[in-house]
């Protein structure tokens, strides 16, 4: 049993940063591959703040916060710039926050990590097992689905579609396109960063390679296959594409095939959704 | 008194010269047709009034304010919206939200009131898409009101693209070649439509190449030659020049 809530309780984290990505990538266009940095950001931003004795709730906000203003000041420079350059840009960020995380040993432990991130308190109540932590990870998502979908169905909404679809239309009549784009930069930054501060306070550890460009690509893959501008979508793509490791565990193959065949399989579903269904399972042509 | 004012227009691509010192001044509440014969800088005169292309020289003043500067919003609120020779419609969105997002309000369109308010912002939507649905109906098209943009048709695309210069509330309009590509009954509601914009205090700028449209439009035509003002006066002098219709029409230089 503990089994299956552990994977949920991650599949729903995920299901965060896959919200995250869509609203960026799905629904204004922003093509960003530095997903996993800014999750990294808030997962590192709490375990300092958390060792340094700020509750829970505290430390996820604030994570949420340093998040967005990293993700706004790392897009900032280049949101000027007309789609694809961004995705180069933002690969520059991954790389250049990868690093950090491996290198600015004082503040997160280097290649080795951060271990003993302090078990999730709130009000005294202490949320230890993965049956426990769901409750946690699943009121974060509700509560960000939730405010996706607010976003989404508002005017704002309807201008980030207009703006992914002819910037140049939106700016002729009227809209600010800029100002859009930082108001989105901070909203998704915010969502990965309270990814990234659940991930820390649920594994109770984090290293660099939990957040290096492999799984950007991951949540990428993630929106692509379970549809862009959904919010089913950025579900499914988490709940199905970490089901398959787990699903390979139960396999009775050997270990050191585990990995290729996950890739392999990722592949195939990939290459099977771009031929069959491009907008992803749940995804909008829209 | 003084209402739209080019004045010294100049710009160049690379060693092209697409204005060469263009001056002209339009009336309120006229229909101004912008003719000439292709590579005229018709298009580019839109470019540089709207902000889409930055002047080498010259002013914009607009009502008597200094516009040469200023932002392409600022120039929306200073009350100048245009429309593309090639639409440039949202075709994936609604034929609502293709106006809604057009509306002069900038209210809602903030993520934190649409996330933390979202009952306020719900009212919000409703009042734009109110709004909205009058423009809607302005244009004919309010039967197609939930339909995406691409669903229409040529003609339907072309009265939306005036739904969503109405919907920015500017006093004037700049249109690219509203009637090009339009059938005979479609192009009969688009100059109704003109008409009726006019009779509604809006002013009226608009690229056209067609003499016999023009000549049921304009009450002002202004011809242009080789990026500059060759003539401008009441539509029938224009039309009936023979010596510009020989460079409209090929063979004069």
């Amino acid at each position: 049993m503990n089994f299956l809530f552990s994977f949920i309780v991650l599949a729903e984290i995920f299901a965060i940063v896959a919200i995250s990505t869509n609203l960026l990538m799905g629904v204004v266009g922003i093509f960003s591959v530095a997903q996993a940095a800014i999750m990294g950001c808030g997962a590192y931003a709490y375990a300092v703040l958390a060792a340094a004795g700020a509750p829970f709730f505290p430390a996820v906000c604030g994570a949420m916060m340093i998040a967005a203003s990293l993700n706004l000041l790392t897009a900032l420079p280049s949101l000027r710039l007309a789609g694809d350059y961004f995705v180069i840009t933002s690969f520059g960020t991954q790389l250049v926050a990868t690093a950090v995380f491996i290198n600015w040993v004082a503040v997160t432990g280097g290649a080795a990590g951060l271990p003993g991130i302090p078990v999730a308190e709130i009000f005294g109540v202490r949320f230890v097992t993965a049956g426990e932590f769901l409750w946690i990870s699943t009121v974060a998502l509700a509560l960000m689905a939730f405010s996706f979908w607010c976003l989404l169905r508002s005017p704002y909404g309807k201008l980030l579609h207009a703006i992914r679809l002819d910037e140049i239309a939106v700016s002729a009549s009227g809209r600010k396109v800029l100002r859009a784009k930082v108001g989105v930069s901070l909203v998704s930054g915010a969502y990965a960063g309270c990814a990234g501060a659940l991930y820390a306070v649920y594994i109770s550890f984090i290293d660099p390679i939990s957040f290096d460009i492999h799984v950007s690509v991951l949540v990428i893959t993630m929106v692509v296959i379970g549809g862009a501008r959904t919010l089913a979508g950025s579900i499914i793509g988490p709940f199905l594409l970490l089901a398959i490791p787990q699903l390979l565990t139960l396999l009775e193959i050997s270990s050191s095939l585990v990995g290729p065949v996950r890739q392999l399989i990722f592949g195939v579903i990939l290459i099977a959704c771009v031929l069959w269904r491009p907008q992803g399972i749940a995804g909008r042509s829209l | 008194m003084t209402f739209l004012d080019v004045a010294g227009v100049n710009k160049k691509f690379g060693g092209i010269a697409a204005l060469t010192d263009c001056t002209f001044s339009i009336r309120s509440k006229e229909i101004s047709c912008i003719v000439g014969p292709n590579g005229a800088g018709k298009t580019s005169v839109f470019n540089v009034i709207t902000g889409f292309i930055a002047p080498d020289t010259g002013t914009i003043r607009f009502k008597g304010q200094d516009l040469t500067k200023a932002s392409r919003h600022e120039r929306i609120e200073a009350g100048i919206a245009r429309t593309f020779q090639n639409l440039r419609l949202f075709e994936e969105l609604s034929v609502m939200d293709n106006v809604m997002t057009c509306l002069a309000s900038e209210a809602g369109n903030n993520p934190l009131t649409a996330i933390f308010r979202p009952i306020h912002t719900e009212a919000i939507l409703r009042a734009k898409r109110e709004k909205a649905r009058e423009f809607i109906e302005t244009v004919g098209l309010s039967h197609k009101a939930d339909d995406l943009a691409k669903n229409l048709s040529y003609g339907q695309k072309k009265l939306l693209c005036v739904a969503r210069v109405l919907a920015t509330d500017a006093e004037l309009l700049l249109l690219d070649e509203p009637t090009s590509g339009l059938a005979a009954a479609a192009l009969d509601t688009m100059v109704e439509m003109i008409h009726k914009l006019k009779a509604s205090g809006k002013s009226l700028l608009i690229v056209e190449h067609n003499t016999q449209i023009v000549r049921r439009i304009a009450d002002e035509v202004l011809f242009f030659h080789r990026g500059t003002l060759l003539a401008q006066g009441k539509t029938e002098d224009i039309v009936s020049d023979k010596e510009l219709g020989s460079i409209y029409f090929g063979g004069g230089h």
